[in-house]
């Protein structure tokens, strides 16, 4: 399964790279700390919204995420890359704020503002909100394991013995859940 | 990796969508997709969740950048040795000068060349009503008179002469 355990290429941030601006940032340097906030936040916040669902809850997890991954880069081995761990972070962030959260909400209409590929033209524009609102109602309609395999897998581009590490669960019950979870969305998006 | 059938393709849709493959395993995809629908129903429900990625909403960055810079501050990044010795020598002597602060009911020592003040006792002086003092002292209220907790004490010994002429005359 070649496939399926590969390591993702980043185009924009090849392992050592990486390794160059956390150890940069961990010295003091401001840009590169700024330049890590700026390659992982959208991993970040996209993590935490589709655990949350909810614009508000997902971006003070981003926040809190990055504030405390910055704080601890001491204690970032590099053992996983930094990506994994900073997602591990978003993810604990996010679990956090949701226990502290007990009044969950339907997700307003604002939220569809989430999603990209939003046309200028209003016409376009409705029939994309429209398309994009059903991916956001569908993914948010899974269980939570299936849709954190679906997204960690289809969005962030995670092998499943990744997403098995990130969320401690085991290769094979991170496929099934995948699996699973595309199985429902079929039924919703086509 | 052999692409042979649909569980090994649908495993590999994702990768195959971010151009992750390798020719072979593509070249390979592309032929079990033209023979098989249900997969080629699958490619269309990954393709349609990989159109709609998360945004990050306008502002979170610079938000998450002034609350990281909040929460750290820029000299933390910086602290060398003897400014981190420093700062612990600050302390030793802050916490000294806690120590050594008169505690509460304690007087402290006092210089002062004045002649010593007339103090009044509250037994002293008989019931009096507070809002003939409206005028008297500067900067209350009624509200205020009645609803504070101020004493006699917190008066000063020139407020404390007036109420004394006040009450005599």
């Amino acid at each position: 399964m070649v496939s399926t355990t590969a390591q993702l290429q980043f185009p924009d941030a090849s392992e050592s790279d990486e390794g160059r601006l956390v150890a940069a940032a961990r010295a003091g340097d401001l840009s590169a700390r700024d330049e890590l906030i700026a390659r992982y936040l959208q991993d970040v916040y996209a993590v935490a919204f589709r655990l949350l669902g909810e614009r508000d809850l997902a971006q003070d997890a981003a926040q809190d995420a990055m504030v405390n991954a910055l704080g601890a880069l001491g204690r970032f081995r590099g053992e996983a890359s930094f990506r994994t761990w900073i997602l591990r972070i978003a993810l604990n962030s996010a679990r956090s704020l949701l226990r502290r959260d007990v009044r969950r909400r339907e997700v307003p209409i604002a939220a569809v503002e989430e999603v990209a590929g939003v046309g200028e033209d209003p016409a376009s524009r409705a029939v994309l909100l429209t398309e994009a609102e059903r991916v956001r109602v569908a993914l948010q309609g899974l269980p939570e394991k299936q849709r954190l395999s679906v997204s960690l897998r289809i969005e962030q581009g995670l092998s499943y013995a990744e997403i098995a590490r990130l969320i401690d669960s085991t290769e094979g019950a991170v496929r099934v859940n995948y699996h699973l979870g595309i199985k429902r969305l079929r039924g919703m998006l086509t | 990796m052999i692409l042979a059938n649909c569980d090994a393709v649908r495993d590999a849709l994702p990768d195959a969508l971010a151009g992750s493959l390798g020719p072979e395993q593509s070249r390979a995809l592309a032929e079990h997709l033209a023979a098989c629908a249900d997969c080629r129903a699958e490619v269309e429900v990954v393709r349609v969740l990989r159109q709609h990625p998360v945004r990050v909403p306008d502002g979170l960055e610079a938000r998450v950048r002034r609350a990281v810079a909040a929460r750290r501050g820029p000299g933390r990044f910086h602290l060398s040795r003897p400014a981190l010795l420093a700062a612990a020598a600050a302390g030793v002597l802050l916490g000294g000068a806690l120590l050594l602060r008169p505690r509460p009911g304690e007087q402290a020592p006092r210089v002062s060349t004045a002649p010593p003040p007339v103090r009044a006792s509250a037994a002293a002086i008989p019931p009096v009503d507070g809002r003939g003092l409206m005028q008297t002292l500067p900067g209350t209220t009624d509200a205020g008179l009645f609803s504070s907790t101020a004493t006699l004490d917190d008066l000063s010994d020139e407020e404390l002469q007036t109420l004394l002429k006040e009450l005599q005359s």
